[in-house]
């Protein structure tokens, strides 16, 4: 039926193709080639024996099998909690529900930072669950800590990816026609049997689509690995930032950054595999048809216990986070507020803490500039063309996601330093990092947009009179329009966390807000505490208000990913 | 076999079903007819248990099924749009029932074929739904609700999508089928043709009550009510007025005894039926014609009578007058039906 799409020529495509694919290749392929170059020959000469050697050193293996048991225990824990959650929300409608989505994915965009020092608030030493049990129990009772332990990790992943379950598997589920489910109840299944029968099977790509990303954020977490867990905890990620950064030996570094590269592009082949021998043809509900007010008794109970947990699970940690700002010596105030605007020496920054408030702003504004454009350009390649380029650009920009944002860094490192690339001192790399990172979710945010317009709308405009390009303009653009506004939001807001690249390029006197929170949590002092808690709670506000107004203007439309 | 008492459903505050009482017997197959929105589909979701009645109760053989979740109440539902399983081939789901109950193997699949035979879609067991037309989507749908032997078999809107020629064969298709297997069937249907031809009885369902309960001949020769005879599809109905063996109508005077009912003098409601209007030069009903359509075995004629609403007339022989001319009409004999009490004609859905 691609009979009335508009036919963007082969040469258009190409050309607007120009763009991202320069972008990406300078600023992803060159940085990685480069990584691959120093790890496979350091010195100019092939040395494939030392990568085998780096891969085969105890801690090396030591290392993958605590990356992959971490990312699989996390991954299997936030789906035991996610699709609770994801059914309440694909299949009843209660008081506040929008609201109440639009705020599940609060946890998902807010910096790896933030969410460290939130867990480190509620599960560390001076924590508000401890403090009650001294209270109680006098100072004798022992402690809560699940502070520099897997737990944590654990804790934290669950809660940073939960979103994705919620909105991935919900999303598919409130669209899966309730009554399949009903019909094999009339055939005599049981609500167990019907849904282990006819939901589950047309249900499964989407959980696999959303537990693969669950595990690729997982099997590349750097930031709370970092914070939260034992000075022996280290994901790969971990440990390539540790060689390059603190021990200073990039060909090990480099052969790890293969090892991980390798994994994760097996991954992500292996899960579109999967997802493409289990999908199922079927007939797609809206979802406002397929979702209903729970019904009484038992029914309710359920659904009110599962929200109630959600709610608590998700939004306890952020509680915390704005509790602990305001701890100001042993009362309350809003100390760690002020020091954010008049800055302290013993807090060893550049300067006062707001500064990076507007250096993050200045950053998150030149992503969406540099995401929003080339973002916008791949998503018209990928949305209009069908074949190879299409795929191919799809494909290239996706890859980012799936490299760890360190590795970005790194290549940075190693490969922008000779002029007229000579970008290391330059401001300009850190949104150009920031926009590898947020031209997946612009592209996609767009993307199916596009496949998503009816083309009976340009006949409808073409009947009425319009040309091709008027068509175009009158049907396309606007939707266009507001597809790439979402995706510039999602590029504000990535820029606005991210967390792992910045912290490896960032100059000591450049500083993102994620970066000073970083710093600050390394020195001693509650004052210091507080006041990096105080920062993450500025933080937690924008991305709160950029994600809010993304749901605003996406309204009821399709997901990215 | 099935029995309903106060039946009474909402949604939210919304009731859609007002203290519904009827019964099925074994073997009929009843209609329940009704516009859109007029709460069919949660009758038959409440007999399901796919809904909990807000009061009433549903009694099947005897047994009252509160309490009884859907999947043990041996009751089969073929839904509006079938609602087929689609990552299942074609046996697959028909054998979906029999899986349930414990039946698998060489015998459920000698069943299925059976199935497929009855519904004559036979060797299309390895098919995937989603290459199934309409018409074949329902004859699965059909063969998966009739395969675990349901005691009541209830169809919601069976012929909602399917083309007409489908339409007109279908019902007696399935009448055949339903009779061979001595099935109690409750049939959902808003059209009122579909349901004169296939249904032993019609319940008239509007805004969740029953407005009317007959068998299709019953409803046809005498519809108990004014909304119920326009939603039946008769076209003159009218109040009018009795006295003296007169019967005053908009469109003119006719003698009382053209009708078969011996009603009592008063405000009454009258239906013409349009095949008995006659061209008579000597006729009491007078009008210009002002339009005319041509139906095939016969021509519509429209004639306006004054104020009154045009009146529809079926010409059948004879020289068909044309638009503009003036007409004169008498009524044939059974041709008038009146109905007992004043006409609310806006009233029902």
């Amino acid at each position: 039926m691609d009979r009335h799409r508009p036919a963007l020529t082969r040469r258009w495509a190409l050309l607007l193709a120009v763009p991202p694919l320069a972008f990406l290749g300078l600023f992803f392929l060159w940085p990685v080639a480069n990584i691959l170059a120093l790890g496979i020959a350091p010195e100019g000469q092939l040395q494939l024996g030392h990568v085998l050697e780096t891969w085969t050193q105890p801690f090396v293996l030591d290392t993958v099998v605590f990356t992959l048991a971490l990312a699989l225990s996390s991954t299997l824990l936030t789906l035991l909690l996610g699709l609770p959650a994801a059914w309440v929300f694909a299949r009843f409608t209660f008081p506040g529900k929008s609201v109440a989505r639009a705020l599940t994915v609060v946890p998902f965009v807010l910096p790896t930072v933030v969410v460290g020092s939130a867990f480190l608030a509620l599960l560390g030493p001076r924590s508000p669950l401890n403090e009650l049990l001294t209270v109680l129990f006098g100072e004798a009772f022992p402690q809560v800590r699940l502070d520099g332990s897997v737990g944590a990790i654990l804790v934290a992943h669950v809660f940073y990816n939960i979103a994705v379950i919620i909105r991935l598997v919900g999303g598919m589920w409130a669209h899966i026609d309730p009554r399949t489910e009903e019909a094999a109840r009339m055939l005599g299944a049981s609500p167990r049997a019907a849904f282990r029968e006819v939901t589950w099977p047309l249900l499964r790509p989407a959980v696999i689509s959303a537990a693969s990303i669950v595990f690729l954020f997982t099997v590349t977490s750097f930031g709370v690995v970092l914070l939260l867990g034992g000075p022996r905890d280290a994901t790969l990620e971990v440990e390539i930032y540790r060689q390059t950064a603190i021990l200073l030996d990039l060909p090990t570094a480099a052969a790890l950054t293969i090892l991980q590269m390798v994994g994760v592009a097996v991954l992500l082949l292996a899960s579109a595999h999967a997802q493409e021998g289990l999908s199922v043809q079927q007939r797609l509900r809206g979802s406002s048809e397929t979702a209903r007010v729970p019904r009484r008794g038992r029914e309710r109970v359920l659904v009110g216990a599962i929200l109630a947990a959600t709610v608590v699970f998700m939004f306890t940690p952020l509680a915390v986070l704005v509790e602990r700002s305001l701890h100001a010596g042993d009362g309350y105030g809003l100390a760690a507020y002020v020091s954010l605007i008049e800055g302290d020496p013993r807090m060893r920054l550049s300067a006062a803490p707001w500064r990076s408030v507007v250096d993050s702003l200045t950053f998150a504004a030149a992503t969406t500039f540099i995401a929003g454009g080339l973002g916008l350009l791949a998503a018209v390649v990928v949305g209009y063309r069908r074949g190879w380029l299409s795929r191919g650009l799809d494909a290239l920009v996706m890859l980012p996601l799936g490299t760890s944002a360190v590795i970005v860094g790194f290549g940075f490192l190693v490969s922008l330093d000779t002029p007229p690339l000579d970008l290391r001192t330059s401001i300009l790399l850190i949104p150009i990092a920031h926009a590898l990172i947020a031209l997946p979710f612009v592209m996609r945010s767009v993307v199916p947009v596009i496949r998503s317009i009816d083309d009976r709308l340009r006949e409808a405009a073409a009947v009425l009179g319009a040309s091709p390009s008027r068509a175009w303009r009158e049907v396309d653009g606007p939707i266009l329009a507001r597809g790439a506004l979402v995706g510039a939001g999602f590029a504000f807001a990535v820029s606005l966390g991210e967390f792992g690249a910045t912290l490896f390029i960032a100059r000591p006197d450049t500083v993102t807000i994620p970066v000073a929170i970083f710093r600050l949590l390394g020195q001693p002092g509650s004052a210091n505490f507080a006041t990096a808690m105080a920062l993450a709670v500025v933080l937690m506000v924008l991305t709160s208000a950029a994600v809010l107004l993304i749901e605003r203007l996406r309204g009821g439309g399709p997901q990215p990913f | 076999m099935l029995l309903t008492e106060g039946l009474t459903a909402a949604y939210d505050e919304q009731v859609v079903l007002h203290d519904l009482d009827f019964d099925v017997s074994a073997g009929e197959l009843l209609c329940v007819l009704g516009p859109s929105g007029g709460g069919k589909s949660t009758l038959l979701r409440v007999i399901a248990g796919l809904e909990e009645p807000r009061a009433g109760r549903v009694e099947l053989d005897g047994r009252d099924l509160a309490g009884v979740p859907a999947h043990e109440r041996g009751v089969g539902l073929m839904f509006q749009d079938y609602a087929l399983f689609p990552h299942r081939d074609v046996a697959q789901n028909v054998a979906f029932g029999l899986r349930m109950q414990g039946h698998g193997g060489a015998d459920a699949n000698a069943r299925v074929g059976e199935l497929l035979d009855l519904v004559g879609l036979p060797g299309a067991e390895n098919r995937p739904v989603s290459q199934l037309s309409g018409g074949e989507q329902q004859r699965v749908a059909l063969a998966r609700a009739l395969a675990p032997r349901p005691r009541l078999l209830m169809l919601d809107e069976p012929m909602g999508s399917l083309d007409r020629a489908l339409r007109e064969r279908l019902p007696e298709e399935l009448r055949a089928i339903f009779g061979e297997l001595g099935l109690s069937v409750i049939y959902v249907t808003h059209d009122q043709d579909e349901a004169l031809s296939v249904a032993d009885r019609v319940v008239v369902l509007a805004d969740g009550r029953i407005v009317a309960d007959g068998t299709p001949e019953e409803l046809w020769s005498r519809p108990p009510d004014a909304w119920t005879a326009r939603f039946l599809g008769f076209r003159n109905v009218a109040p009018a007025r009795l006295a003296a063996g007169i019967l005053d109508t908009p469109w003119g005077r006719l003698p009382a005894e053209l009708a078969g009912e011996d009603v009592a003098d008063g405000e009454v409601t009258v239906v013409l039926r349009p095949a008995a209007l006659v061209a008579t030069s000597d006729g009491p009903i007078r009008g210009r014609v002002s339009a005319r359509r041509f139906r095939g075995d016969h021509v519509l004629l429209l004639i306006a009578v004054g104020d009154a609403p045009a009146l529809h007339v079926e010409a059948r022989e004879g020289e068909l007058p044309a638009v503009g001319d003036e007409i004169a009409l008498s009524l044939r004999r059974g041709g008038a039906h009146i109905i007992e009490g004043g006409t609310a004609l806006e009233s029902g859905a």
